[in-house]
């Protein structure tokens, strides 16, 4: 019997880990190798989509809060996508949390009066409604922000 | 940031040739829309059909986007992708914007004016 290289599976690339500069650019390109890493692993559109909505939103908060004037500071992302729930941690050297706490995340105050809709705060509401286990620690000098995104089965 | 506007009279429609509305474009698309959208008409659609990506950023833009056309003008979107689509329905801004499925049915009965 002849071996069927098209049968051998590539050798799955987990966990994935991808280090990038504190930039939107460098978000953007983040979220792609990223993308490309979970299409290599076989996991499924719906479930990427999520994880790259809540990354994106994380990893622009790093960018915009912690690191505001350090684009050259580095992030860490690692993503486990070996169990029933695909787990990150996203490490950063910049400013802690406000009270050393993650935001609430309550959802937007929507009124009557268009002219007084929030043009902010979406973010970490989505965060709260898109993840589980999300858990913040700051530990000698770094903070480490920890969740899991379900996988559709 | 590529955006492009047509007029149908009593309406425009502006299409974003961009796959993303993200915190990288959020402030460039907020002006451009500004510039393109001018002081009327009272209606303008928002065409995302190309969109298969907005982040928190890009829908504040959006929300910012239409608070700038300011009291008598509306601003309507159309051809929202599964995932934008979500992000609306999320934060609850799917019950602020009127949300057609795609551009036609935004501009139906009206006349492209070339």
């Amino acid at each position: 019997m002849s071996h069927d290289a098209a049968l051998t599976p590539r050798a799955p690339r987990s966990p994935i880990k991808i280090t990038l500069r504190a930039t939107p650019m460098a978000v953007r390109d983040a979220l792609a190798e990223a993308r490309g890493g979970w299409r290599d692993l076989g996991l499924d559109p719906a479930t990427c989509a999520t994880a790259e909505q809540v990354l994106a939103e994380i990893l622009n908060n790093v960018v915009e809060h912690a690191l505001p004037d350090r684009p050259d500071a580095l992030v860490v992302l690692e993503c486990d996508a070996a169990g029933s729930g695909m787990a990150f941690e996203v490490r950063d050297d910049g400013d802690p949390m406000p009270g050393l706490r993650l935001p609430k995340g309550a959802a937007a105050d929507i009124g009557e009066d268009p002219a007084l809709l929030p043009e902010g705060g979406f973010g970490w509401f989505m965060i709260r409604q898109l993840t589980r286990d999300l858990s913040y620690r700051r530990q000698d000098g770094l903070n480490r922000l920890r969740f899991v995104i379900d996988r559709r089965t | 940031m590529q955006l492009e506007r047509q007029d149908y009279g009593e309406a425009i429609l502006i299409k974003v040739d961009e796959r993303r509305i993200d915190a990288a474009v959020a402030i460039q698309f907020k002006d451009r829309l500004r510039e393109l959208a001018g002081t009327e008409p009272a209606r303008v659609v928002l065409d995302v059909t190309q969109v298969d990506f907005l982040d928190s950023s890009g829908l504040g833009a959006v929300v910012a986007a239409m608070k700038q056309l300011g009291a008598g003008r509306k601003l309507e979107l159309a051809g929202l992708s599964p995932m934008v689509e979500k992000v609306f329905r999320l934060t609850r801004m799917d019950t602020v914007f009127t949300i057609h499925k795609d551009a036609s049915a935004a501009v139906v009965g009206l006349a492209h004016v070339t």
